[in-house]
């Protein structure tokens, strides 16, 4: 017994200190799956330790000629793959080779170099609640396991629970798989906080409900001449319609977004898009020649019922049930309600100011014509499938919001106290 | 229009006015931040002047070894060699230029190439983006593009040095000299392929410059820094960092490398009650980085203890353990991504696997991941038949902002 202690502890010394840089007696075999609607992939990366890597060799090159054939690649790959076994709802999956990819011998020797294996499986439709289990029996005697999942790029596929045994060789994954498809990524929110900065976002991003608020606000301040816009109305009724304008487009989406939440209506999301870009034409057409003056509130309220139905399947990748539902529309609105109020804080100032001007026009004019055309290039995209510039204007508009919102309430201030100068010079 | 309405609206339109001059000056000092601004660009043009400082230093022949061209990409590859000989390559030889074999995981059917009784090109050793090359292997195996510190003059090493200095804190340079060190000692322990502070390579990818970007990567056996600068940005990830020996003597100094981003993790772990700690503290081994070189844009399904479920001071001691990575550029390019670090860390999960104890004086023997919306950190103490205690492989990443692509590449 002694003797052999004697005997490992020598062996041990005169290995060489590069076995210590690089795995020794271990085969490295990591796994990472990816999960999408129709297949799963299989990524593997084995990295045979110094120690062991001439027996891994030799399972590899049969023929011990120095060389990895194509047949003994294709092989010792298909090897690999005859241990592993990946089912789903209890039934196994045929396991597809994509690619394998070998080191050079020599630095395989060397405990350097990694084989990639690549393989994919179909995977079958099946209900909401679903379970992979996959399993690697490949060496076990001198293999480290590690496997883990992708965050799945399809929305509808959900992880849920996660499960291992000690040395990783036994992976279950619990997920949902749901049947509604969303149009982006969820984002990995929860709770209140998550939704209210969801509905900030999506009122900050969704440059088209704020498109259609901002057209519907240039004329608040001024009083309809019959078919035209005529002077300016006061500050206190500016004020007092403005609040009307954006109270009622509250009221209005809030209750399409709650009905809508709860499931109690539902409309596909395209005619909604499209009615959205109509409602800002309407708006901006409004805003240079009046259609419905002293009606504006009941126009947004109306509206409102639409975009309303926008925000509902926005606020749906959140995918709540329940309580949890109900907290995160609260949140999402108020998100919104901050938003849209921020926003409205940030122009109203230079709107009233401007509006006492005589170059208030030109802003009312050129707002209109401004989201007349983006309305009308949304018509086009949304109704007619017709690609158009107007979303990359409209974004980089959006992005320098801040600034042109600054530089709008510089010229404000200087076209209103040019204004007053005027008007003042005289008296004194 | 009467006479007291017109009041009325001057004095409603003078508070309007004060009102908006406040919400413009708000709106700058929140934008722009200007004074924190000044700081981000001079420490930008200092890292470029001693970048150049550095070149300066550099004969013809140097500069064309040590600058390469910077192509942004999307993404990262895996770099594969050819090897022409057994390990080993004698300390000092240049590398080759560029590493070949530029495509990643060649499907079955590709024709065989290389030279004979050696088989097919391929096999992953290392991460590569564009000319960048940086992996957890030894020099001699896996050369990085650039000039070796050791072929340096000692003034073109002090340069360098220099450089490395103004990029990172002092604390993260302190860590970089620490590796170097730590592979130092097993240089001088003897090895038969390439190691110690001598084969630490330093490339540059594009030109220095104050407006477009480049990259620095400083690197060597258990150390790959891939710095993007991009204006005013500085991005510091993918970052490799790892010891062996992880606990050294030089000079009758006992040197821990990266103690404290073991010892604040153990602290967080100690800061937890029974059922966070059970949350956090995965039931499996795990043997090895999952995310290391080579899986770059990768993200896993999180796992552990969601820092939502922690209370503040745990979320401040969870902070302590990221700032061990993030802190490893200069200031000012680390506070910006702290900030962004901060706003995802109610989703951001800490997991564990291994004792909840260490040593005192020597690193544990656990293994711990970070992951948050933008963050990947794993430390993982590496077997390998050896004592795990004593060698560790980290790695730090952003999958959305890997190389600095948010600022390269914008959408």
């Amino acid at each position: 017994m002694k003797k052999t202690l004697v005997l490992l502890a020598a062996v041990l010394l005169s290995l060489p200190a590069t076995l210590f840089a690089h795995r020794l007696d271990e085969y490295l075999e990591a796994t990472i799956l990816s999960l999408d609607a129709g297949r799963v992939v299989g990524s593997m990366r084995l990295v045979p330790g110094v120690a062991v890597s001439a027996a891994v060799i030799a399972s590899i090159d049969t023929n011990g000629d120095g060389v990895i054939s194509e047949v003994e690649r294709q092989t010792y790959a298909q090897r690999v793959l005859n241990d592993l076994s990946l089912s789903v709802d209890g039934r196994p999956l045929a396991l597809r080779l994509i690619s394998a990819d070998f080191p050079p011998l020599d630095g395989m020797k060397q405990g350097i170099g990694e084989i990639h294996i690549d393989f994919s499986a179909e995977l079958f439709e099946g209900g909401m609640n679903r379970r992979l289990i996959f399993e690697n029996r490949h060496k076990s005697e001198i293999a480290v396991y590690l496997v883990n999942s992708l965050i799945p790029n399809d929305r509808k596929i959900q992880i849920t629970v996660q499960s291992r045994n000690e040395n990783q060789s036994f992976y279950q994954v619990d997920f949902t798989q749901s049947a509604n498809a969303g149009r982006t990524n969820p984002p990995t929110l929860s709770g209140f906080a998550g939704a209210f900065r969801l509905g900030m976002r999506h009122i900050a991003e969704g440059t088209d409900h704020l498109l259609f608020l901002i057209a519907l606000l240039l004329p608040a301040p001024l009083l309809a001449l019959g078919t035209r816009w005529g002077s300016f109305a006061s500050v206190r009724v500016s004020l007092i319609r403005i609040v009307r304008i954006v109270t009622a487009f509250t009221l209005g989406h809030s209750l399409t977004l709650a009905l809508a939440a709860f499931g109690v209506v539902s409309l596909s999301s395209r005619p909604v898009e499209v009615m959205i870009a109509v409602s800002i034409l309407v708006s901006a057409i409004h805003a240079i020649r009046p259609l419905f003056p002293g009606r504006e509130a009941a126009i947004a309220a109306f509206f409102g019922l639409i975009h309303g139905l926008a925000f509902a399947s926005a606020l749906s990748k959140l995918g709540f049930d329940g309580w949890y539902r109900l907290v995160s529309l609260m949140g999402f609105n108020l998100g919104i309600e901050t938003m849209q109020l921020a926003v409205v804080a940030a122009i109203l100032p230079s709107l009233l100011l401007l509006s006492r001007t005589r170059s208030y026009s030109a802003l009312r004019i050129g707002g209109g014509l401004f989201a007349a055309f983006a309305s009308m290039g949304w018509i086009a995209e949304r109704a007619l499938n017709v690609p158009t510039a107007i979303g990359p204007v409209v974004e980089t508009a959006a992005r320098y919001g801040g600034e042109i919102a600054a530089a709008l309430f510089v010229i404000s201030l200087l076209c209103w106290v040019g204004r007053d100068f005027s008007q003042l010079l005289p008296k004194f | 229009m009467k006479h007291g309405e017109s009041n009325v609206n001057r004095i409603l339109s003078l508070v309007l006015a004060t009102g908006g001059f406040v919400a413009l000056a708000g709106y700058f000092a929140m934008s722009g931040n200007t004074a924190a601004q000044a700081a981000v660009d001079s420490q930008t043009q200092a890292v470029v002047t001693a970048a150049n400082a550095f070149l300066n230093t550099l004969t013809a022949d140097q500069r064309q070894k040590v600058q390469f061209p910077f192509s942004p990409q999307k993404t990262a590859s895996a770099a594969k060699f050819s090897r022409s000989g057994p390990a080993g390559r004698p300390v000092g030889t240049p590398p080759p230029q560029s590493p070949q074999g530029r495509d990643h995981g060649g499907p079955l059917g590709q024709g065989p190439g290389g030279g004979p009784g050696m088989g097919p090109p391929g096999g992953f050793v290392g991460e590569k983006y564009g000319d960048a090359v940086w992996s957890n292997y030894p020099v001699s195996d896996v050369p990085r593009p650039g000039l070796q510190i050791g072929s340096l003059s000692a003034g073109q090493r002090t340069a360098a040095m220099h450089l490395l200095q103004v990029l990172l804190s002092p604390g993260g340079y302190q860590k970089v000299l620490e590796i170097m060190g730590s592979d130092q000692a097993l240089a001088d322990s003897g090895t038969p392929f390439a190691s110690g502070s001598a084969v630490y390579t330093i490339g540059i990818f594009g030109s220095p410059s104050a407006t477009s970007p480049w990259m620095l990567q400083f690197g060597g056996h258990h150390l790959g820094l891939n710095i993007v600068i991009a204006g005013e940005h500085g991005v510091g990830t993918p970052n490799l960092t790892g010891a062996q020996p992880a606990v050294y003597t030089a000079g009758g100094k006992t040197v821990r490398v990266l103690a404290a981003e073991n010892d604040k993790a153990f602290a967080l772990l100690d800061a937890l009650d029974d059922s966070q700690r059970k949350q956090a503290t995965l039931n499996y081994r795990v043997g090895d980085l999952v995310l290391g070189p080579g899986q770059a844009g990768k993200v896993i399904q999180p796992e552990g203890l969601k820092a939502s479920a922690m209370n503040d001071k745990q979320r401040a001691l969870l902070l302590d353990v990221i700032s061990q990575w993030v802190g490893i550029v200069n200031d000012a390019y680390t506070a910006p991504r702290l900030a962004e670090i901060k706003a995802g860390l109610e989703d951001t999960y800490f997991a564990w696997s291994g004792p909840a104890t260490h040593e005192p004086g020597k690193n544990g023997s656990s293994y711990y991941r970070i992951q948050g919306p933008r963050l990947v950190i794993e430390f993982s103490p590496q077997g390998v038949g050896g004592d795990p205690t004593m060698h560790v492989h980290t790695i730090y990443r952003d999958p959305t902002n890997d190389y600095g692509v948010r600022f390269t590449l914008p959408q």
